[in-house]
């Protein structure tokens, strides 16, 4: 488990009592219990480790913040007593717990500096929770802040006077008084959606952020659940744990830390020097002066002016403030079901944490008649009855007909007049939804409704059609994004278009009337909205882009300018014409033409593949780039190949395709294209011998169909690349442009331009990753995203900081056409899979592994050879031949295994150095990578102890986590811990198991486990199959991918062939025979076997 | 007469001094109102029954002034919260610190006098060398109590004796009668607790994953959605310097708060590190 350093809020009544023992060490000196006046938070760590271990975890965390510059502290938190004595991550599980006070060592980070790092965090909606690099309590601040800075946004704030000594009114009355009082911004919780941020935020706050005692006693911490049924009230905050009042509520806390903030940031964004805090001064400046001031301070000169606190606080009382009530008041207006009866205007209560609660107030007000069954706190139920009553009085005079609801028993349903509801609908709404009140239309009468008068984008997609050579794909034309189109503004009810004769009849009516009855109904009509169609209806045509028409119908938000400044919307759009049919297609609304899978193609795909084929076949024929990014396992490369050998088999003109894929999968890549493309020409473009000039370049393209390449030599050769026009580039394992500013992916992104079908494959699950999206995107589809800086703003910060709904699903919109990913754990999709699949992963040596590898092998053969001549010598010469294949092995494995490195030495080698010495230990980390972001669990097998020390310690350093490994040294007790943990534990966050082949082989129920991967290969499958076992077995209820390592043209892929041969014919001759039945072998087959075959490639 | 009641501008304000002219010597009382107009009352504390005030007369040293009244007592007080209780719309203006309406009516019903009744003279006292009651001082302060009963009508209860906090207090206790009888049959019943076990890990993992419901919305807000905007300036602030200020502020720190928001690099202002002491 990683250790992050932990974020609490320390009050200022915490900070200067006694109970907190606050000692700030500065350079000079050490200052026990100083008066402190902000608040601050203390960053600390979970086990209290030293303060270097609090720096150097707070520099990985937060890399940019000047931890050194931070004062150092001691102070009292809280902790679980059981979390000292044991390590945390060991599980506990109590009915309650008891808490001790201990000293922490701990940095000081002032409010306005932490507010610049809480806010870069990102939010759980956009990442997964592995990827959150902080703790749980510095995210739940983060989210406070959030809010905080989302109120300043908004103007949800007022000014208020607080007094800070005590009245001594009573006791002197002559006195003169001159007030010690504070002008101080406080912030106001003003819509649903606030309140409900601010308790759903608090549900989930972990004790680490508000372990603040208040007093030195050992604390006990009660943990009740309240399992009673909840319809609609509760008692307890729902969140299932109260904590006895030793500590400071998370709620004051919250409360507290969003006031300080707010006034932090809006104290600090203006500065007036101009105003003196004089008796000269009118009293109204002198508060503008304290309530930008960094002391706060308001005086008050003039007795009259005692009523200044008052008229301030009188002056916020008309908005809703439902803050700490947890329920809010809701309005709901029904249609009648003729034109003459009256409008029911309904009131419920809302709670504020649980969109499905809400409650009627007749419901609600039979608690004080004693017969309602459902409990709530006394005085809860009396400041919400009193809120309710203080409502209805304020929203009484913005609408007077509610006065009717405070002349019954309790506040209740009320009946209005059509002429009321054009009153309430014209002005009222917007003025009680402004308070804070949410208030629900009937739902036809809502934007989208059925009986709305709203207007649509109609989008003539007639003209921009040039007809495509692959005309059988079926009747659709190439979309031209830069094609112009002409666009017209109508108005709908329902489905239908409203002609000149209805708008006619409709804008007869009063300006101002919002309801008609039109054809035996109400219908909703906002004519301010409409005034344009009344009044400048040739404002409603013009001409548009097409990539702009493209992407508005996708996110389906056109807005409509009615002045200057302002425009109304969302508004749908529709295209007609032929468009209309490409966008259907690409939503997905009808169904891909299917077309065979293509002759020549050496295999069958699966159904799901076929679809894949087509899927990218008809996205880029129309002229869009397009993303296939199934699971790892699903056959992304042969998806591909069937559609690059459809192309081919137009055999009109020569078309050439690039293929750019990490060089540890060249081989790969070449061998399946092998495989079940016999017939396509590939030109493995890499090493010193490539093309270097156009000349050569174009003699290969004349000869070849495709151009298969590596990132690295597409960065290096990109001035030649991009010369070519490509009917085709394909980017696989694609995540290697997921950083744009890198040089591989800038020279991808220069190919753009002159390729036809931009494809790109990914086995991440890339939609969720908001800013890598819009480097993948940049090279499939640059038109929609926009430009980088545009993207930022308008969708990366928004989403991936914000979590803006609204924004996330326009994005989607775009995104998700061109996107098609299939999960291996649907079986829905993909049920013809078999539940185990395996595949062998090629992988090439490198230069270092090479060198060793040759020269092994030829010293072998002539020992072996010395030795051939005498029989009896046969003993000696197996030997030299286990020795051999042994060092083979570790060479494959990683060069610093034949050389028996020390973890000591290996420690010291640079992370990426070590790692890009073995092909195979970076085709692991790839592999890991997916499999994580799929979010399986893995195990991986070796058969050396050694290697294994290697692996675990570069994907501890790599990911920064712990992993454990279990080998021959483990003690059984330990091992049966380990696999506890990974099978059942659900909190156990680290998603690999390290197994040697040998200790991991056997006995082990690793069921949770559906991803296996085989570092190396053992001569015998069934020892394997056995390892693999541990995953497949009784209880998996995933598939499982199993991938086994192959180091190509050397001895693991000559092996591994005649281990698949042999098993086919009966795997019971290698079982027994083991590894021995190499050194049976003669000499030629000897050399046949060892000899490295990678020249060949 | 217009005159004097005109200086109150709610049917409370103009009762009041309607209900201190009864007290007669109505030239006396008239002389206060120069006094009051020049508003050179001052230090105006009311407490149950009593009125202190200074005014500032023609010496150098304001005069002092008290007035007391006899306080409505404690059963008659219950008697009329008691029926105040019965309709939520005098609830829901007391709460909202409004006087309701015609709730002197309620006070008569009950036989209770809202406001002062003249028995014998007013029981008053003022520094000043005039002897007779009441003097321009005194008549100013009573005066003045009409703009501040206007403003606040729960200083007319505290003066009748019944400080706000007292009669909010006392009306919940008659709308809720019921409450606390639920309330222990709820503490009684056992059917909704139930100990359950929770791991101490949750110390500092939380379920996170519920927090998926989560959406800022931090854009570039008009300033017509600002609180500000919609509360208008209190009607008691005259300066139109201070709504240009407040216009200003909102409108920067709205600013301010994107700004922080949509920064892309952690930017560490170069101030000293805390602030303490």
């Amino acid at each position: 488990m990683k250790i992050y350093p932990e974020l609490t809020f320390i009050p200022l009544v915490y900070a200067n009592s006694p109970s907190c023992d606050l000692i700030i060490f500065t350079q000079q000196q050490r200052r026990v219990h100083p008066q402190v006046k902000d608040p601050f938070f203390v960053m600390w760590l979970p086990l209290n480790l030293s303060e270097e271990k609090l720096i150097d975890s707070i520099r990985k965390t937060l890399p940019n913040f000047p931890v050194t510059k931070s004062l150092t502290c001691h102070i009292n938190l809280a902790y679980p007593d059981s979390f000292i004595q044991h390590k945390f991550a060991e599980e506990m599980t109590l009915n309650s717990a008891s808490m001790i006070i201990g000293k922490t060592i701990a940095k000081i980070i002032p409010l306005d500096k932490a507010i610049y790092f809480l806010t870069e965090l990102p939010l759980l909606t956009a990442i997964s929770i592995e990827q959150l690099n902080c703790s749980s309590s510095m995210y739940f601040w983060s989210l406070m802040t959030k809010l905080a800075l989302q109120l300043v946004a908004k103007g949800s704030y007022i000014p208020i006077i607080k007094r800070i000594e005590s009245d001594k009114l009573d006791s002197d009355f002559f006195q003169e008084k001159v007030g010690g009082m504070q002008a101080i911004w406080r912030p106001i919780l003003k819509t649903e959606k606030d309140l409900q941020n601010y308790m759903r935020i608090q549900e989930y706050a972990p004790l680490s952020c508000y372990n603040v005692p208040y007093s030195n006693k050992i604390v006990t911490i009660h943990v009740e659940s309240i399992s009673q049924e909840v319809k609609m009230f509760y008692i307890d905050d729902g969140n299932n744990i109260s904590v006895s009042s030793h500590l400071y509520s998370i709620s004051l806390l919250s409360r507290l830390f969003i006031e300080s903030v707010v006034d932090l940031v809006v104290r600090k964004s203006i500065t007036i020097e101009n105003i003196d805090d004089t008796v000269s001064t009118p009293w109204e400046l002198r508060l503008i002066r304290g309530l930008l001031s960094s002391t706060k301070q308001f005086s008050i000169y003039e007795v009259k002016e005692e009523i200044i606190p008052d008229i301030i606080d009188r002056w916020s009382q008309r908005l809703n403030l439902s803050w700490d009530l947890g329920f809010g008041l809701k309005f709901h207006l029904e249609t009648p079901q003729n034109a003459k009866k009256e409008w029911r205007l309904n009131f419920a209560l809302q709670s504020l944490s649980d969109d499905l609660i809400e409650s009627s107030l007749q419901d609600f007000w039979e608690i004080f008649q004693g017969n309602n069954k459902k409990i709530m706190q006394k005085n809860d139920a009396l400041s919400i009855r009193e809120y309710l009553l203080k409502s209805f009085n304020v929203l009484s005079r913005i609408f007077p007909p509610i006065a009717l609801t405070l002349k019954q028993q309790y506040p209740n349903e009320i009946y209005l007049q059509s002429n009321d509801v054009i009153i309430l609908l014209q002005t009222g709404m917007q003025e009680i939804r402004s308070y804070g009140y949410s208030f629900i239309l009937p739902e036809s009468f809502s934007i989208g409704g059925s009986h709305r008068i709203q207007p649509v984008l109609l989008i003539n997609g007639e003209t921009p059609t040039s007809v495509d050579s692959m005309s059988h794909i079926g009747d659709y034309t190439s979309f031209d994004i830069s094609s112009i189109l002409s666009y017209e503004w109508v108005l709908k009810i329902g489905d239908t278009i409203l002609s000149e004769e209805q708008k006619e009849q409709i804008f007869q009516t009063d300006e101002n009337q919002s309801i008609l009855f039109w054809n035996n109904q109400w219908i909703m009509v906002d004519k301010r909205e409409l005034s344009l169609f009344h009044t400048d209806s040739q404002l409603l045509k013009g001409s548009i882009k097409g990539e702009t028409a493209l992407k508005l119908a996708l996110t389906q938000n056109a807005y409509l300018k009615t002045s200057q400044s302002e425009a109304n919307g969302p508004y749908p759009v529709q295209f007609y014409g032929p468009l209309e049919d490409i966008l259907k297609l690409i939503n997905g609304e009808i169904e891909i033409p299917y077309s065979p899978q293509p002759l020549g193609f050496n295999g069958t795909l699966r159904n799901y593949q076929e679809v894949g084929y087509n899927w990218m076949k008809i996205l880029t024929s129309i002229g869009f780039g397009c993303v296939l990014a199934d699971d790892m396992g699903l056959g992304k490369t042969i998806q591909v190949i069937a559609l690059i050998l459809s192309i081919l088999s137009q055999k009109n003109e020569k078309r050439n395709f690039l293929v750019v894929c990490p060089t540890s999968v060249l081989g790969n890549w070449l061998r399946e294209l092998h495989r079940f493309a016999p017939s396509i020409n590939t030109v493995l473009h890499y090493g010193p011998d490539r093309a270097k000039e156009i000349d050569g370049l174009h003699n290969l393209l004349q000869k070849n169909d495709i151009i298969l390449s590596s990132y690295n030599i597409v960065r290096r050769d990109i001035s030649l690349l991009e010369l070519v026009k490509w009917e085709s580039v394909i980017l696989d394992e694609s995540q290697n442009i997921k950083n744009y500013k890198t040089k591989q992916a800038k020279a991808v992104y220069r190919l753009v331009d002159n390729t036809k079908r931009k494809i790109a494959l990914s086995g991440t699950p890339i939609e969720n990753r908001v800013t890598e999206l819009w480097s993948l995107y940049h090279f499939v589809n640059p038109f929609l995203l926009g430009t980088r800086t545009q993207f930022m703003k308008k969708y990366a910060i928004p989403v991936g900081r914000l979590g803006n709904e609204t924004l996330i699903k326009e994005l989607r919109n775009l995104v998700n056409p061109f996107l098609l990913r299939r999960m291996k754990t649907n079986k829905d999709i993909i049920p013809e899979l078999p539940d185990k699949q395996e595949t062998e992963v090629y992988i090439q040596l490198t230069e270092e592994q090479k060198y060793y590898y040759s020269s092994v092998v030829s010293s072998m053969l002539a020992e072996v050879k010395a030795l051939e001549e005498n029989a009896k010598q046969k003993f000696l010469q197996k030997g030299l031949i286990l020795k051999a294949l042994m060092q083979l092995k570790q060479i494959c494995n990683h060069p610093d295994q034949f050389l028996h490195t020390s973890m000591e030495q290996i420690r010291k080698i640079d992370l990426n150095e070590l790692i890009a010495k073995s092909g195979k230990l970076e085709r692991l980390l790839e592999l890991l990578e997916e499999a994580i972001a799929s979010k399986s669990k893995v195990l991986i097998f070796t058969q050396f102890k050694v290697m294994g020390d290697y692996i675990q310690y570069v994907i501890e350093a790599f990911y920064n986590i712990q992993i454990p490994f279990i080998h021959g040294g483990v003690p059984q007790e330990i091992r049966t811990t380990i696999v506890a943990n990974f099978q059942d534990d659900p909190s156990y966050e680290v998603p690999i198991l390290l197994l040697s082949l040998k200790a991991g082989g056997l006995g082990l129920n690793l069921s949770k486990a559906s991803v296996v991967l085989h570092y190396d290969r053992w001569w015998n499958p069934a020892v394997e199959d056995q390892a693999t076992d541990r995953a497949y077995r009784i209880g998996q209820e995933n598939k499982v991918n199993v991938y086994k390592m192959v180091v190509e043209g050397t001895i693991e892929e000559r092996i591994s062939k005649m281990l698949e041969e042999k098993r086919a014919l009966s795997d019971q001759i290698i079982e027994v025979s083991g590894e021995d039945w190499v050194s049976e072998l003669t000499f030629k087959e000897l050399r046949e076997i060892f000899q490295f075959k990678g020249e060949s490639m | 007469m217009k005159d004097l009641v005109q200086l109150g501008t709610t049917w409370w304000g103009k009762s009041w001094i309607k209900a201190m002219l009864k007290y007669g010597r109505f030239y006396r009382m008239q002389r206060g109102i120069n006094y009051t107009k020049e508003q050179r009352i001052s230090n105006v504390i009311i407490k149950k029954g009593e009125i202190f005030a200074l005014c500032q007369g023609t010496a150098p040293v304001p005069y002092r002034v008290k007035i007391e009244f006899t306080p409505i007592v404690r059963e008659q007080w219950s008697q009329v919260i008691q029926e105040m209780g019965q309709s939520i719309e005098i609830e829901a203006k007391l709460l909202s610190g409004e006087m309701p309406q015609h709730i002197n009516k309620l006070f008569l019903r009950k036989g209770v006098p809202l406001f002062p009744i003249p028995k014998q003279n007013l029981d008053a006292t003022c520094s000043c060398p005039d002897e007779e009651v009441p003097c321009k001082h005194i008549a100013a302060v009573i005066l003045t109590l009409a703009s501040i009963f206007d403003y606040n009508p729960f200083m007319l209860f505290l003066l009748r004796g019944m400080s706000r906090e007292e009669l909010l207090t006392e009306l919940r206790r008659t709308s809720i009668g019921d409450l606390e009888s639920a309330e222990t049959q709820m503490e009684s019943g056992q059917d909704f607790t139930e100990i359950s076990q929770i791991k101490v890990h949750n110390f500092l993992t939380p379920n996170l994953s519920q927090l998926h419901q989560i959406e800022f919305d931090i854009t570039k807000n008009e300033f017509k959605n600002s609180v500000f905007y919609q509360l208008g300036i209190p009607r008691e602030i005259k300066s139109q310097q201070f709504a240009l200020f407040m216009e200003e502020i909102y409108r920067t720190a709205s600013k301010q708060a994107n700004d922080v928001m949509y920064h892309t690099h952690s930017k560490i202002s170069k101030e000293k590190n805390p602030k303490k002491e």
